[in-house]
């Protein structure tokens, strides 16, 4: 035991801190190397080196005003930077920035264990950019560090060692991992942002967009990133079924589809057939108010709504991972009485545009007898002329557009293809219009998940026939029907499919469907986990929370079961008192004479006893007196080896000798 | 306002250690601290860490991200572990009361105790304190060690020193919550008055057996030589041996001299109570430094001529407890 502590040993003890703040910081701040601006990581950096530098080197500290400055210029930079304080790069950012700076002015504990705590923040800002299985990999270790930091935060000690410090930091978090999952799966979650989130939050999503344009869908298809997963319950459909609706699109501009004015048809008439298909999509961040389903959605989940165009929409934005259940059925038939201001709606052109597009479809218009005669008129153009199915067309962008391409160019993707069909019925004086979303999907073997790419964004055409109402016609499958039968890669030229396909290469395909099946468990059942899981979990175990007060009572139990567990485990340590290794040993030695024919009496001391024994067996004497010795050197005294005590009774064998 | 908390909270704290005393009474010479009187609350960083527990919590379920739910509540739990780990610290530490050497007024006192870990576990940086808990000492018993500590208390009166209650406290491992206790053993130390720092010379040696017992057993037997200090007798001074060694060397003698002192406190008759004892105690002092045999006359006491560490202390021990007995055991 050593004497307070003079102010060498604060000095000392500062110093631990100081360097294990400092892993803990790098450790948690890394991942944001990828998010926040360089200029932050940079700055943080060598503020940092600036501080050891002060510790190793003799340099000083800044002082009060060029903090304060400092301070200042990181508010400064960081608003400049992102123009907000709200969001969680502006946020992370500032955290950093001020934690590094803390640093310059901490004294002692307190400032320390601020500075950590700020980092256990940032480290927690970590998972709001992204939650892969890598971060959380990575981020084990990391906590680790920073919980053994914490340690030598509280209790700096230069003697002991790294490993010392993450045995105990092992220690205390091993079993603060029952604690963390039961309140993981326990605690009540709530639905929706408590406060808005930033529009800065929301950078770099693909994916599809209220609107068409001539690249749009193609530029989607270079990507390989997952849309959103899909498993039925039963039987799934057939590919050439699986049209994955999200938008319908009715405004034309000359070269740019809008929704437009969102169509209200109050006499919405839809008539199903064959068997419904039901089925779970966990869809991935679109940054849209739009669910996608497979056309035609039907039963659809709570908070969202079916528009006319059998749109799904949701009242918020999805920003994050989102679980949802729908039926659909594939065989059907909506729209059938259109109302004059809706026909006036999709038979709407831009005017003087496309001559000799609206032409042709004038003439196929007298020469046709009906509607059904000139979509298959289209149909059959794009089939027998030289149009070409390719991911990169000639640029359409001017005016004139469907022009260039129906009768120069010839060669498009989907988006040209759909966007000229429509445009031909609507000249033809046939109601028609744009519907975009995904078609095809692959199935995972592994467990049975279909995924959707953002390769598999496609657009297609719905026209309106008398008695039939909207049908759909993919004007791409015309031109190239493996595009709908057997994908993307099937249906381009061989020598413009991505360098992603992995489907050449069988082993390459087996390792993507495991690290996507991973993936999918992970999204699934941990990251997916929100109210409706935690609905399910809890009406399995039998409970049913509803409202508040329920909420409320959950709470408290998990609270109350959490606090049991602790007074459970002090009782449980207070019942069994561990006898220390010297009383142990000594009780063994006891034991030994017993068996010997010489038990000790209640009353008889250590040494008492031991007298006795030497008088009734005078061989054992030199034994006994060591024992004796030893153990009350090491009961009473402060001397003495307990090993050697535990050696000495080992070797004694009072009944043999 | 602060002035007000800070009194609330002082009221708080008298009125939580009154009920403790009551509560768990007196204890003996070893105490075992088990589970019931072994205290918890936060400390300053653990409120931060609550704080902090919040911010997360908001955070993950605003942007209803599961992992940070996940990490927010494995920190919420190595919260808890950390509290019953800190508890864990300290319940079962078995504290003895040993052997504390006295003081003079001035001085810190360091009350001796045993502190035995009987379990398999280090208790680590667990530290002891008088009440005022200003000074502490800190340190770690491992697992089945059995160790002494030394815990100061400033000895600013003459008279026994009391530790009415010893604080036992640890925040170990992460700092979050503090656990302590509260041990009332019944531990004192006799602190002796301040010897002066000038004190008149020892009164002259009476020559004869005024005591009418002999102290000494031979005469004059040279035992060795020391250092010279101050007051030594010239004529004991080896100055053959001094010149050849560079410094002054004192003769001592076994059995002491022939001469013996009273020191009296009515020899110093016009100061003040304390003025007297300090002199006095100065004087005791100088005279066992000097090996001489001495006696001590104070009102109502008097402690016969002898020499020898007892008979110092006993003589000490006169002096603190003058006109102050009524405070001892």
């Amino acid at each position: 035991m050593n004497a307070m502590s003079p102010p060498e040993l604060e000095a000392q003890q500062n110093h631990t801190r100081l360097l294990w703040v400092l892993a803990a910081m790098a450790a948690m701040a890394l991942p944001q190397a990828l998010h926040v601006a360089p200029w932050v990581m940079l700055a943080a950096l060598l503020i940092s080196l600036w501080r050891l530098a002060v510790e190793f080197q003799g340099w000083p500290l800044f002082g009060g005003p060029t903090r304060i400055a400092f301070g200042l210029l990181a508010f400064v930079g960081v608003f400049a930077t992102y123009h907000t304080f709200n969001g969680v790069e502006a946020g992370s950012s500032l955290l950093i920035l001020l934690a590094v700076l803390k640093l310059m002015e901490a004294r002692g504990l307190r400032d320390y264990f601020f500075v950590l705590a700020i980092t256990l923040v940032i480290g927690i800002a970590n998972f709001l950019y992204d939650q892969t299985i890598p971060l959380a990999i990575y981020m084990i270790p990391a906590v680790w560090l920073a919980i053994a930091a914490l340690l030598n935060i509280a209790h700096p000690d230069v003697t002991r060692s790294v490993m010392t410090s993450i045995r105990v930091a092992t220690r205390l978090l091993l079993p603060a991992l029952p604690v963390a999952v039961a309140l993981f799966l326990l605690f009540p979650r709530m639905p929706g942002p408590l406060w808005g989130l930033s529009t800065a939050d929301q950078t770099g999503i693909t994916g599809l967009s209220p609107k068409m344009s001539p690249d749009s869908i193609s530029r989607l298809a270079r990507s390989d990133a997952i849309a959103f997963r899909v498993q039925f319950d039963g039987q799934p459909p057939t590919r050439s079924q699986l049209y994955w609706r999200a938008m319908v699109l009715h405004h034309f501009d000359g070269s740019t589809w809008t929704r437009g004015i969102e169509p209200i048809d109050n006499n919405e008439t839809l008539t199903t057939s064959g068997e419904p298909f039901r089925y779970r999509i966990t869809l991935e961040p679109n940054d849209l108010h739009v669910l996608y389903a497979l056309d035609l959605p039907v039963q659809v989940p709570a908070n969202t709504l079916l528009s006319s165009d059998y749109e799904l929409t949701t009242p918020h934005r999805v920003r994050e991972r989102k679980l949802y259940s729908v039926t659909s059925y594939t065989d059907y038939s909506y729209g059938a009485g259109l109302s004059p201001t809706m026909r006036r709606l999709e038979l709407q052109l831009p005017r003087n545009v496309d001559p000799r597009a609206r032409q042709l479809a004038q003439q196929w218009a007298g020469s046709a007898g009906s509607p059904a005669q000139v979509v298959q008129d289209a149909l059959r153009m794009f089939h027998s002329q030289p149009f070409h199915y390719t991911l990169h067309p000639d640029a359409l962008s001017g005016p004139d557009g469907i022009d260039i391409f129906l009768f120069d160019t010839r060669s498009g993707f989907c988006e040209h293809y759909a966007s000229a069909f429509v445009f031909l019925m609507r000249a033809a004086g046939i109601p028609a219009h744009v519907v975009i979303g995904y078609q095809g999907g692959l199935r995972n073997p592994l467990d049975g998940y279909y995924v959707i790419r953002q390769e598999d964004a496609h657009a297609w055409a719905e026209v309106w026939l008398a008695n039939r109402g909207w049908v759909r016609v993919d004007p791409t499958a015309a031109v190239d029907p493996a595009r709908v039968d057997d994908g993307l890669s099937a249906a381009l030229p061989a020598n413009e499919v991505p360098g992603y396909v992995f489907d050449t290469h069988p082993w390459l395909a087996d390792l993507r469907n495991t690290w996507d099946a991973v993936n999918n468990g992970w999204n699934q059942w941990v990251l997916a986990y929100g109210p409706e899981l935690q609905q399910r979990l809890f009406s399995h175990l039998g409970l049913d929370y509803s409202n508040w007060l329920e909420l409320a009572l959950v709470l408290l139990v998990v609270i109350g079961g959490v606090l049991a567990l602790v007074w459970l485990l002090m009782w449980w340590r207070e019942r069994k008192p561990p006898a220390s290794s010297v009383v142990r040993d000594y009780l063994r030695y006891c034991h030994k004479l017993t068996q010997a024919g010489l038990p000790r009496r209640p009353s008889e001391g250590p040494l008492n006893y031991a007298k006795r024994v030497i008088r009734k067996r005078p061989d054992l004497s030199e034994h006994v007196k060591k024992i004796t010795t030893l153990y009350i050197d090491l009961r009473y005294g402060e001397s003495g080896n307990p090993e050697e005590l535990s050696r000495l009774v080992r070797d004694f064998r009072p009944q043999h000798s | 306002m602060t002035a007000i908390l800070s009194n609330a909270l002082a009221f708080i704290r008298q009125r939580a250690q009154t009920w403790a005393r009551n509560r768990q009474g007196p204890d003996g010479e070893t105490v075992i601290l088990d589970r019931r009187r072994v205290y918890i609350l936060p400390t300053r960083q653990g409120l931060m860490y609550g704080s902090m527990l919040m911010v997360m919590l908001l955070c993950s379920m605003n942007y209803s991200n599961s992992m940070g739910f996940l990490l927010t509540f494995l920190l919420t739990g190595l919260g808890f572990v950390a509290m019953y780990a800190c508890h864990a610290n300290l319940t079962g530490l078995e504290i003895g009361a040993g052997r504390t050497a006295a003081v003079f007024m001035g001085e810190t006192a360091r009350f001796s105790l045993f502190l035995t870990n009987a379990g398999r576990k280090q208790r680590t940086a667990i530290s002891l304190s008088a009440e005022a808990g200003d000074s502490l000492v800190t340190g770690d018993v491992s697992a089945g060690e059995h160790g002494k500590v030394a815990v100061p208390l400033a000895a600013d009166k003459r008279g026994w020193l009391k530790l009415e209650r010893l604080v036992v406290e640890t925040s170990y491992p992460l700092g979050l919550c503090r656990a302590w206790a509260w041990v009332y053993m019944n531990l004192q130390v006799l602190v002796y008055p301040k010897p002066a720092e000038s004190a008149p010379p020892l009164p002259q040696a009476s020559e004869g057996r005024s005591g009418g017992k002999s102290v000494h057993s031979g005469d004059e037997d040279f035992s060795g030589l020391r250092e010279y200090r101050a007051g030594d007798s010239p004529r004991h001074i080896a100055w053959k041996t001094s010149a050849r060694a560079q410094k002054l060397l004192t003769k001592q003698y076994s059995g002491s001299s022939l001469e013996h002192r009273w020191l009296d406190w009515d020899a110093l008759a016009g100061m003040q109570t304390e003025q007297r004892l300090s002199i006095l105690c100065r004087w005791v002092l100088q005279a066992h430094a000097e090996n001489l045999v001495y006696g001590l006359r104070l009102p109502g006491t008097r402690i016969e001529i002898a020499n020898g560490e007892a008979h110092r202390d006993r003589c000490l021990s006169a002096l603190a407890l003058f006109e102050n007995s009524a405070t001892s055991l």
